[in-house]
C-alpha cells in the first residue's frame, strides 16, 4: 500500500507485500492480554502515561489484536471530543430525547421511557432503593431542623411597616432541599479553586454545588472555606444589588454580583447557617430589596442562579453575616 | 464585593463534572446529574460501537453503561480519579469497553456491521493464495517466520509495523506509540528504520526476499 508518509528504500509493491505480511502474522497473536485502565488508555493517547501505564498499554496493544482496533477508534473519539463539533453535538440534545429515570424523588423510574430496556431500569432502580436508605439516614436529622423552621415559617405572614422609598421588594419564598450537615463536610476537588461558575441541570443543584463549595462543616461548625474573590465582570454583563432588609426597610446588607443575564432569568438562592434552611427570590430588577425576618438566622450564602442553555448556571456563593448598615 | 460573571467551562471538557462532588452527600442529585451527562454524551458523540446498532439495542446499552458505573455504590465512578483529563472522554471508554462486553453476549443479528475499512492508504486482506496446495504452504511458511522475527523486534518497532500496515498516518502512529500526536516526523523515521529491519530479519531467516514480494502480490 502507499502510505504517502515514507520514502525508504522499499518500493511501493513490497512496502505492500510487507503490509500484508505484517497483517497476517500480527493477527495470528492470542488476546488473552487484559485491558488497561482507562486513566492508562486516557493518558496513553495524550502522551503522559507513567512509566507503567505506558507497560500497560504496551503490553494490550501487542498482546491483543482486539484492544489494538479498539486503541484506534478510542484515540479517535477521544481526540474528537475537543472538537467544537462535539460540543455543539452534545448541546443540541434535547431534553426529550434523554428517557426519564433520573430522579431520586419519591417514586423514582415510574414512567420510564418507553425505550428504556426493563431489565436496566431496573437493576438501576434497586441501587437507588440502597442509596435511599443511606440518604435517609443523612437527611432525617435535617428533616427535623426544617420542620422546626417551617413551624416558624407558618406562624404568620410579617407585617412590615411603611418602607422607604427604593427597590421593589420581594419576598423570600422557602424550598425544601433536606439538607445535612454531612452534606458539606468537605471533600477535596481538584481544580474546584478555579471553577468560578457552575453549570447544572437544576437551579436546586446548581445553588447546592454553589454553596458547597465555600461552606464546610467541621468539628460541628460551619465555616466558609474562602472568601470569594473579586473578577472583572464580562463586558454585557448585568449588575445586580441586593438588600438585605429588616422588617421596617432598614438595609441590614448590600450584596452586589454581575453576570451575564436579564432580571427576568435570575434567582437568588439563600442558604442559612447553622440552620440550612433554603429560600429563593426571583430576582425581577437591577435592584432588589429582600425581607430578612428577625426570626431568620443572621448568618448564610447567597447564590444567583440563572438558565444558561438547557442547564443551570450559579455563581460562586457570597457569604453574609448581617448587621444594620448606616 | 464580587464580580460573578465568568464563562463556564463546557460540560464536555470538565475533568470533575458538578455531580461528581454530590455522590457521597446527594446521591439522587448526582445520580440525576450522571444519568443526563451519560446520555447526552452518548447520544451526540457515540462510540463508534454504537453507531452501527439498532436504537433500541443502543439504548439498551447506554442504560446498561449507566447501570455499570452506579452499581455497587457507584463503584466505577468513585474509582474515577480527576487526572485534569476531561470526564467525558473516560467515559467513553468505560462505555466502549461496557459496549463491547454487552455485545458479545447478544444474538449475532444484532451485532453492529462491520466497521469500514479504513480509507486513503487502506490496505486489502492478505492475497489469497488460491487452490494451489504448494502456494497455500509457501504463504503459511512465510507467515510463520515473519511472526517469529516480529516477535523478536522491540515493542516500539512491532507497534509501528503493525499500524503502517493498518494504514495509520504518521500522527496517528505517533499516538499508537503512546508519544502524543506531536512526533509524527519521529514516528515516521522510526517506521523506515523497522521496515529495513524486518526486511533484514525475513532474509536473515532464509526468505528469498523478491520471491517472498511476488508470492505476495498476487492476487
Amino acid at each position: 500500500m502507499e502510505t504517502g508518509h515514507d520514502s525508504d528504500d522499499l518500493g511501493h509493491r513490497e512496502k505492500r507485500a510487507l503490509d500484508a505480511l505484517i497483517r497476517g502474522a500480527m493477527d495470528q497473536s492470542s488476546d488473552q492480554t487484559p485491558w488497561p485502565s482507562e486513566e492508562a488508555i486516557l493518558a496513553y493517547i495524550d502522551g503522559s502515561a507513567t512509566a507503567s501505564q505506558y507497560d500497560a498499554v504496551q503490553a494490550a496493544l501487542l498482546g491483543s489484536p482486539e484492544f489494538r482496533r479498539e486503541f484506534e477508534h478510542i484515540a479517535a473519539e477521544v481526540t474528537g471530543l475537543s472538537q467544537p463539533e462535539a460540543e455543539h453535538r452534545f448541546d443540541a440534545v434535547s431534553s426529550r430525547e434523554i428517557p426519564k429515570g433520573d430522579t431520586l424523588g419519591d417514586r423514582p423510574f415510574d414512567r420510564p421511557h418507553p425505550r428504556q430496556p426493563p431489565r436496566a431500569i431496573q437493576r438501576v432502580r434497586e441501587a437507588l432503593t440502597r442509596s435511599r436508605w443511606v440518604q435517609f439516614g443523612l437527611a432525617a436529622p435535617a428533616a427535623a431542623m426544617i420542620l422546626v423552621a417551617v413551624l416558624v415559617l407558618m406562624r404568620g405572614p410579617t407585617r412590615y411597616g411603611a418602607f422607604p422609598p427604593g427597590p421593589p421588594v420581594a419576598p423570600l419564598r422557602p424550598v425544601h432541599l433536606d439538607l445535612s450537615p454531612q452534606q458539606f463536610e468537605p471533600i477535596t476537588l481538584r481544580g474546584e479553586e478555579e471553577r468560578e461558575e457552575i453549570a447544572e441541570y437544576t437551579a436546586r443543584d446548581a445553588a447546592l454545588v454553589s454553596w458547597r463549595s465555600i461552606v464546610t462543616f467541621e468539628e460541628g461548625e460551619f465555616r466558609w472555606t474562602h472568601e470569594v474573590p473579586a473578577a472583572a465582570p464580562e463586558s454585557g454583563a448585568q449588575a445586580y444589588s441586593i438588600w438585605l432588609v429588616d422588617a421596617n426597610g432598614r438595609r441590614l446588607q448590600s450584596l452586589a454580583a454581575s453576570i451575564l443575564a436579564p432580571p427576568a432569568h435570575v434567582e437568588a438562592w439563600f442558604l442559612t447557617l447553622p440552620m440550612l434552611e433554603s429560600f429563593s427570590v426571583r430576582v425581577s430588577s437591577e435592584s432588589l430589596r429582600v425581607v430578612w425576618d428577625a426570626d431568620l438566622p443572621a448568618r448564610g450564602v447567597v447564590s444567583l442562579v440563572h438558565p444558561r442553555g438547557d442547564m443551570y448556571s450559579a455563581t460562586p456563593a457570597i457569604p453574609f453575616e448581617l448587621r444594620s448598615e448606616p | 464585593m464580587a464580580g460573578l460573571s465568568t464563562k463556564a467551562e463546557h460540560a464536555l471538557r470538565q475533568s470533575y463534572p458538578p455531580f461528581l462532588s454530590l455522590l457521597r452527600s446527594d446521591p439522587g442529585a448526582a445520580f440525576k446529574g450522571f444519568h443526563r451527562f451519560t446520555w447526552r454524551l452518548l447520544l451526540s458523540n457515540p462510540p463508534s460501537i454504537l453507531r452501527s446498532l439498532r436504537p433500541e439495542l443502543r439504548e439498551d446499552v447506554i442504560a446498561e453503561v449507566i447501570y455499570h458505573c452506579w452499581r455497587d455504590n457507584q463503584r466505577v465512578l468513585r474509582a474515577y480519579r480527576d487526572q485534569g483529563r476531561p470526564f467525558a472522554a473516560w467515559l467513553l471508554v468505560v462505555a466502549r469497553r461496557k459496549a463491547l462486553d454487552l455485545l458479545r453476549r447478544e444474538p449475532p443479528e444484532a451485532l453492529p456491521l462491520t466497521e469500514e475499512p479504513r480509507g486513503e492508504g487502506g490496505v486489502g486482506p492478505l492475497p489469497h493464495p488460491g487452490p494451489n496446495p504448494s502456494r497455500v504452504a509457501d504463504v503459511r511458511r512465510l507467515l510463520s517466520i515473519a511472526a517469529r522475527c516480529i516477535e523478536r523486534m522491540n515493542n516500539k518497532c512491532r507497534l509501528l509495523l503493525w499500524g503502517s500496515a493498518q494504514g495509520y498516518r504518521p500522527k496517528e502512529l505517533s499516538v499508537l506509540l503512546g508519544w502524543g500526536p506531536n512526533r509524527n516526523k519521529k514516528a515516521s523515521d522510526d517506521l523506515r528504520e523497522c521496515r529495513r529491519d524486518l526486511k533484514k530479519l525475513l532474509m536473515g531467516e532464509g526468505i528469498d526476499w523478491q520471491e517472498a514480494v511476488s508470492l505476495l502480490s498476487e492476487a
